[in-house]
């Protein structure tokens, strides 16, 4: 019989060894096996804590323009990895890779094993020392 | 006569000079051929660019054994994430000090430590906070109002920093999965240097939320080329991101 001991048991084993991944409002609404991507138009970058927020418009695959904010790592991370407040600018055309909020919200994660965010062809990284290849 | 009065003087003087800080700062350290000798200056963080830690200084940790009331406790603290909602429960959200462990920050933050004769400060990027470590040989203090940080005490063993910690409110959180603790807390911390990696391992003993004691650990590089910025935790900055990105994600998921 599962006990109530023993779920708690095993939630907290699970959420003690993954604790680490959790930014500091948690990841728990972010779909983090699934990425998803899309080509758009940067609306705005907000350069600030706790994370900088990339906003974009994109086209999904029937053509629906959706607008999303999709949260990046902080200030000084991307300043490390060498951004600025003005990396990326309204009307640039971006191709990024992120993991979409579970209820379908316009919200995301964009950094994370398979986060990628390209400017006119060109990776920029989003982590302090990511290789991005170009 | 004279000649023993001038000696004396002089062995006065010298003796005064040999006991100065400047002098004790500049003392020789207990030796082992590093160079890195009880040296934990500089400005430390997550490792980057595809760096690991040296397989020796792999984290070492024991997961916690909860008494019924640190279960409940962490229930309480870990039910938004259950539900798959933002942890606004967290005291990070709400830029409440961070308490000793979660100082460090999600991971990406850096710290650095500023040695002195009588202390170490760790300066914390993380909402810019700062930790003392007394070295002078203090013992804890008998009475003490309950702190957010705690008091700490160190010493060297080896090459290895010690601190001891207590004195602590109950208000923080021990890992951003929301492990709490009692003010009976006393933690204990160990820094291992090899090279320009760190290896911190803290030690939980709160025998009123945990039935045995267990430990956490990080590892962090050293990065040369890195200065601590500013990072404050502003209310008003975390809630513009929580409108923009997490309330619109917090609602239950959508049927499909």
């Amino acid at each position: 019989m599962v006990t109530k001991r023993f779920v708690v048991f095993i939630l907290a084993t699970v959420l003690w060894v993954s604790a680490p991944v959790f930014a500091h409002h948690g990841g728990a609404q972010y779909d983090l096996q699934h990425h998803t991507t899309l080509t758009g138009t940067v609306t705005g970058l907000l350069w600030s804590n706790p994370h900088c927020v990339l906003s974009f418009d994109a086209a999904d695959d029937k053509g629906v323009v959706k607008h999303w904010s999709v949260e990046l790592h902080n200030p000084l991370v991307l300043t490390r990895a060498g951004w600025t407040s003005t990396s990326v600018k309204p009307g640039d055309e971006i191709q990024v890779t992120f993991y979409p909020a579970k209820n379908g919200a316009g919200s995301g994660r964009l950094y994370g094993d398979e986060a990628k965010l390209s400017l006119h062809g060109k990776r920029l990284p989003l982590e302090t020392g990511e290789d991005v290849g170009n | 006569m004279r000649n023993r009065m001038i000696g004396a003087a002089v062995a006065a003087v010298c003796l005064v000079f040999a006991l100065s800080p400047r002098a004790i700062a500049q003392a020789p350290k207990a030796a082992t051929g590093t160079g890195l000798d009880h040296d934990l200056s500089g400005v430390w963080g997550e490792f980057t660019g595809g760096a690991r830690p040296p397989q020796g200084l792999a984290r070492r940790s024991q997961p916690p054994v909860m008494t019924p009331e640190g279960q409940a406790r962490f229930e309480e603290n870990a039910s938004q994430t259950k539900q798959g909602l933002p942890v606004t429960k967290s005291p990070a959200f709400q830029c409440l000090p961070s308490g000793p462990l979660q100082a460090y920050g999600p991971g990406t933050y850096a710290v650095e430590f500023i040695q002195t004769p009588q202390r170490i400060l760790m300066l914390l990027e993380y909402a810019h906070q700062w930790r003392e470590i007394w070295m002078d040989g203090r013992p804890m203090p008998k009475e003490s109002d309950p702190l957010w940080m705690g008091y700490a005490v160190g010493h060297w063993d080896g090459n290895d920093l010690v601190v001891e910690m207590g004195d602590f409110n109950d208000l923080t959180w021990l890992d951003s999965g929301g492990h709490g603790h009692s003010a009976q807390l006393k933690l204990t911390e160990r820094f291992h240097r090899e090279g320009n990696a760190l290896l911190e391992t803290a030690t939980v003993d709160d025998p009123k939320y945990y039935k045995q004691p267990w430990s956490t650990s990080r590892t962090l590089e050293r990065h040369t080329d890195w200065e601590v910025g500013e990072s404050f935790c502003v209310r008003d900055e975390e809630t513009r991101f929580e409108n923009v990105v997490v309330n619109p994600a917090a609602n239950p998921p959508a049927a499909k």
